[in-house]
């Protein structure tokens, strides 16, 4: 195998593989370009607990608490959480079909598990927001890792693309053309946002 | 003939994209690891601003005179008015953001400036879309998103189309297809 033909086949079989990523982040682009009214999702508590736990001080990590919720409600996974009030905590575990939210009231010591309706919009949003390696969850870093596969294979697909683009002598003019009027395109937009 | 016309524009918009490609795929990875940390404001300069405006004018209006008389139009957000009648316009430059603070009482403007750097430019370029902006550059760049959009469709449906061309590389192409859906399937319904 010689090394154009190996650059030809990297670049093709790495696009058949992570072309349900390539397609979902151009589509999840679409409502975020063109932004409409939406109407709010609707939560609908699914259980309530009896739930005690001490709220760490202003500024302390919350997460630990935000995990012992997620075992009071018996839900796996990465979880956001965050400190709506001195007095209550919520935790946002944000499966794509399925997100759930769970809110602890301290002064209550009461825990509700709420559970959003499907929405096609926040469906799709929600594949191209995931990220990140700090939710907790095994699978949901093991996603974060897929993404950063995705972006090192934009800048491979570059490489490699301008490198099969030399070979062919024939659409070089027209490959400068298009590679200097996109540079410019690119830098005029940049300097006058 | 149909199949070169594929392959060439796959090619020639592949290459026009390549800035655009290449700041999403860097942005994607600063994101995907919290890079992004608070940028500080330095002051850039202070003044007197004279004009006066009719009661009631809605603070956005007020920020886009602000804003041209300052010679910075562009995107913009504003908060306000504050108790004591200030405004804080958020001028939402790609390269330098700048925040304007206008308090009435005594006519004082305080113009403050993020120093570029690099992951606070990626975030911002990664999160710039959408056509509420009435300005050129902004429009053209939501047009330039929607261009992305189309190329990542149109790319993935012509790579379709020239791997089925290729008869040698049908069976591993196949095979990276079908694992590439199980994987994404498997963690659209999981996570």
């Amino acid at each position: 195998m010689t090394f154009s033909h190996f650059v030809r086949r990297a670049h093709l079989y790495m696009g058949l593989f992570l072309l349900p990523w390539v397609i979902m982040f151009g589509v999840s682009s679409i409502p975020l370009n063109h932004v409409a009214s939406q109407v709010p999702p609707t939560w609908t508590q699914v259980a309530e607990h009896r739930f005690a736990a001490a709220l760490p001080g202003a500024g302390e990590n919350l997460r630990p608490l935000g995990r012992e919720m997620m075992n009071a409600a018996g839900v796996d996974g990465g979880y956001f959480v965050n400190r709506a009030n001195p007095q209550q905590v919520n935790v946002n575990h944000p499966h794509f079909l399925a997100p759930v939210r769970i809110i602890y009231y301290a002064d209550e010591s009461r825990l509700t598990v709420e559970h959003r309706s499907f929405s096609t919009r926040q469906f799709i949003t929600g594949l191209h927001f995931r990220g990140g390696y700090d939710m907790g969850g095994f699978w949901d870093s093991v996603w974060a890792l897929f993404v950063d596969i995705v972006s090192v294979a934009l800048l491979l697909w570059i490489a490699t693309g301008v490198y099969m683009w030399w070979k062919l002598p024939s659409t070089r003019r027209w490959g400068w053309l298009a590679l200097a009027s996109g540079g410019m395109c690119f830098a005029v937009i940049i300097a006058r946002l | 003939m149909f199949s070169r016309l594929v392959r060439r524009t796959h090619m020639y918009l592949a290459l026009f994209l390549t800035p655009w490609i290449a700041a999403y795929a860097v942005s994607t990875i600063a994101m995907n690891h919290r890079t992004a940390r608070p940028a500080a404001f330095v002051k850039e300069h202070e003044q007197i601003y004279t004009n006066a405006f009719e009661p009631g004018t809605p603070p956005r209006e007020i920020a886009r005179q602000i804003l041209s008389d300052l010679n910075l139009e562009g995107a913009f957000g504003v908060q306000g008015p504050a108790p004591d009648g200030r405004l804080t316009i958020n001028r939402q430059g790609m390269l330098s953001p700048r925040r304007i603070t206008f308090t009435p009482a005594d006519r004082r403007l305080v113009v403050e400036r993020q120093d570029l750097e690099t992951s606070g430019f990626l975030n911002r370029f990664h999160r710039r879309r959408g056509y509420q902006q009435p300005y050129a550059a902004d429009l053209a760049m939501a047009a330039s998103v929607d261009a992305v959009i189309v190329a990542l469709v149109f790319w993935a449906l012509s790579g379709l189309w020239m791997w089925w061309d290729m008869r040698a590389t049908r069976f591993w192409g196949a095979a990276c297809v079908a694992a590439g859906i199980g994987i994404f399937t498997f963690f659209v319904l999981t996570i």
